[in-house]
């Protein structure tokens, strides 16, 4: 039992690694206004019920990684409570990579499901 | 701030031991502001609650130390390549400009800049040679082998010189072939090679790399020449007895007063070259990656 958890863990994070920059990507550009790393956390958690198990400290990396692609932008502002927050807002670049990565990933979600169902 | 989001931080630290400091600093300032968020959100809903009822399933649903630095090194590890681990952040200004003998990124491209004396004239000779056998021989039948033999070497080549220059500047480049088309005949091929942008890419950077290496290599050397002789002056001059200039029997010494400042010239000369190398490296970079990278 133990050892099929370990798989199941270890494919769910080899998934989410690729998915996670797409799905924040996303996010950012639904967003009406820059967005800090808690907001963004707390709304992937809310909004899918279904969510995968994804630590949210995982995203973080992710989003600087983003920011050093110039895909998002972010700024610092110092909060009235607490340590200053990191406000990331996506890029006129961003938009159009995202864009592609979402037909990249339609093609790539029929193929595995086409995959899977011809089985 | 609360011992058990201080205590996460040294451990998310001590998780992240001997990666890039800029690195570990980021992951320690996204961590301290997502779990004192959190906190912060929590305690307004479960006032009557303390941060320690709270904070374990917030730490829980952020991910342990483990998983948070496993998540940084991961990504890091993806999209860097080794030299571009520049080890300086921050630090005053004096620091920043002695530092660049710390970075790794300078001595790469110091090495480059040496090296490319030799590889520089050798890609020219190759790529000049190949192309004009290659037009000569093109009147004959075996004309076309041999151009076709050169085409595939420069593709070897330009991966080679990839490797040297991800290496030594720290620019990610090609780790692989281009693909090339399966399953045609010897004419389409043939087609597919002579219509190669990448290829005629690589002939041009080959040739560029002629003046580019005798110049780095001039820049590299000189200055690094001058300024370690005007450090080692004073020695010779004081302990060995060896003049600056001797002319028609006359031996000429610097005044005394004038050492120490020659000394510190020469220090402030070395120092530059070194950050002229690491710009120069950072250039050179961009350009092989213009040339040799296919879009």
């Amino acid at each position: 039992m133990t050892e099929i958890n370990v798989l199941n863990k270890k494919f769910q994070k080899e998934i989410n690694s690729g998915v996670t920059s797409l799905v924040l990507l996303s996010v950012m550009a639904q967003a009406e206004e820059p967005l800090y790393g808690y907001q963004i956390a707390k709304q992937l958690s809310n909004d899918e019920q279904n969510a995968p198990a994804m630590k949210q400290g995982a995203l973080y990396p992710v989003l600087r990684s983003l920011e050093k692609g110039s895909l998002l932008k972010s700024m610092v502002e110092p909060s009235a409570s607490g340590p200053p927050r990191r406000y990331y807002s996506i890029t006129s670049n961003g938009r159009k990579i995202l864009t592609e990565w979402i037909k990249l990933w339609e093609k790539t979600k029929s193929f595995v499901d086409n995959t899977l169902g011809g089985e | 701030m609360s011992k058990l989001i201080k205590q996460y931080l040294t451990l998310l630290k001590r998780e992240l031991t001997g990666t890039d400091r800029a690195t570990i600093q980021d992951a320690q300032s996204d961590a301290e502001e997502h779990l004192n968020m959190a906190l912060q959100s929590e305690l307004e809903k479960y006032p009557d609650k303390s941060p320690e009822d709270l904070l374990p399933k917030i730490i829980e649903e952020y991910g342990s130390p483990e998983e948070t630095a496993a998540a940084y090194t991961q990504i890091e590890a993806r999209i860097r390549p080794a030299l571009s681990y520049s080890n300086q952040t921050g630090g005053g200004g004096f620091s920043r400009f002695f530092g660049i003998f710390a970075d790794p990124k300078a001595w790469g491209a110091l090495v480059y800049m040496l090296i490319s004396l030799v590889t520089g004239p050798l890609y020219f000779t190759w790529a000049v040679a190949g192309l004009s056998t290659s037009f000569a021989f093109a009147l004959f039948i075996f004309g076309l082998p041999v151009a076709v033999i050169f085409m595939f070497s420069v593709k070897g080549i330009s991966l080679l010189e990839g490797r040297i220059v991800e290496g030594l500047l720290g620019v990610r480049m090609p780790r692989r072939q281009v693909f090339f088309p399966q399953g045609l005949n010897w004419k389409e091929r043939i087609k597919v090679l002579f219509k190669d942008k990448s290829i005629w890419m690589a002939i041009l950077y080959m040739v560029l790399m002629l003046p580019l290496g005798v110049i780095y290599f001039t820049l590299s050397f000189s200055l690094n020449i001058i300024s370690i002789a005007l450090m080692i002056t004073p020695f010779l001059q004081e302990i060995l007895n060896i003049p600056l200039i001797t002319f028609s029997g006359a031996s000429y010494f610097l005044p005394n007063w004038l050492l120490p400042a020659v000394m510190i010239i020469g220090l402030l000369l070395l120092t530059g070259s070194m950050h002229l190398a690491k710009l120069l490296g950072g250039w050179h970079g961009k350009l092989a990656k213009f040339f040799l990278v296919a879009e």
